[in-house]
């Protein structure tokens, strides 16, 4: 690198128990293709559950269709069980893991 | 054919009296199959569609009917005790709840073929409609987005009627969200 740059920051690999038991990590809520229900529906469940903008939600419906899933949000556990339960209630198939 | 067209600020929805019998009937069942308090349906092609509830009382515990499993789906993928511990604190609610939108649904259908719906009314058949055609899917075994899985199905399958079913509810639900959200 260009001398005079700042050092980098060297990444260590933490062992996967401290990983898993990191509070800090956030918790992301991921919607899983379903091939019953209508594009048209999961881009309406994400604009009203979510406030996101038509595109935004568009985008996120088509990258469930094409990739099997998308993260469509991320905070606490608490947050996220609470995104799990307001999916699950207009029939999108959710579920919450840590980032 | 099924009208619906906005009225000003209502969408105006029309349906043909065989119309309102099959909304009507499977979003009966469908309530029944999530513990609702309908009657069964002689009918046998409805009790295809629904199954009766076990009576129990205690944690409720995984559905094993994978139409219910979908309706009440695990929120998480890779942990099980996780997965049944958030289905004890939120399951009867998610249940009570698809259940009293299913009810209300065929309880407006019954009401007239002719209604005038807000737009919360038209959002709440919109979830009805789609948990119906939710378990309709289980049903058939729609597990691609290709129809595949129609090819799938013998001529003589008794499930064939569910066919015709699922495909009109799409195109009622794809037309109540073309209506709601036209801007």
């Amino acid at each position: 690198m260009a001398a005079g740059a700042a050092p980098t920051v060297e990444k260590v690999d933490r062992p996967i128990g401290e990983e898993e038991d990191n509070p800090d990590r956030p918790w992301v809520t991921i919607v899983w293709n379903d091939p019953v229900n209508l594009m048209t529906y999961v881009t309406y469940v994400f604009q009203k559950l979510f406030g996101y903008s038509r595109e935004k939600a568009n985008k996120l419906m088509m990258q469930v269709h094409h990739d099997g899933r998308a993260v469509v949000s991320s905070g606490t556990r608490e947050q996220m069980e609470h995104d799990v339960a307001r999916l699950h209630a207009h029939g999108l198939w959710a579920t919450l893991q840590q980032d | 054919m099924a009208s619906i067209k906005r009225r000003g600020g209502a969408i105006r929805v029309h349906l043909r009296p065989e119309e309102r019998m099959v909304i009507s009937g499977f979003a009966r069942e469908v309530a029944e199959l999530l513990g609702g308090t309908a009657a069964p349906d002689p009918d046998p092609l409805a009790a295809i569609v629904g199954m009766p509830a076990p009576a129990g009382e205690g944690a409720p515990e995984r559905p094993t009917d994978p139409a219910l499993l979908r309706l009440l789906p695990d929120a998480y993928a890779d942990d099980p005790g996780g997965a049944a511990e958030f289905r004890r604190l939120t399951e009867e609610q998610l249940r009570s709840g698809k259940a009293a939108l299913l009810v209300q649904l065929a309880d407006d259908i019954d009401s007239a073929d002719e209604l005038d719906l807000d737009d919360e009314q038209a959002d709440a058949w919109v979830q009805a409609l789609n948990d119906i055609r939710l378990v309709l899917g289980s049903r058939l075994g729609v597990d691609d987005d290709d129809g595949t899985w129609r090819t799938s199905l013998a001529r003589d399958d008794e499930r064939m009627p569910l066919v015709a079913a699922y495909d009109w509810l799409a195109g009622l639900q794809e037309r109540l969200l073309d209506a709601l959200t036209r801007d």
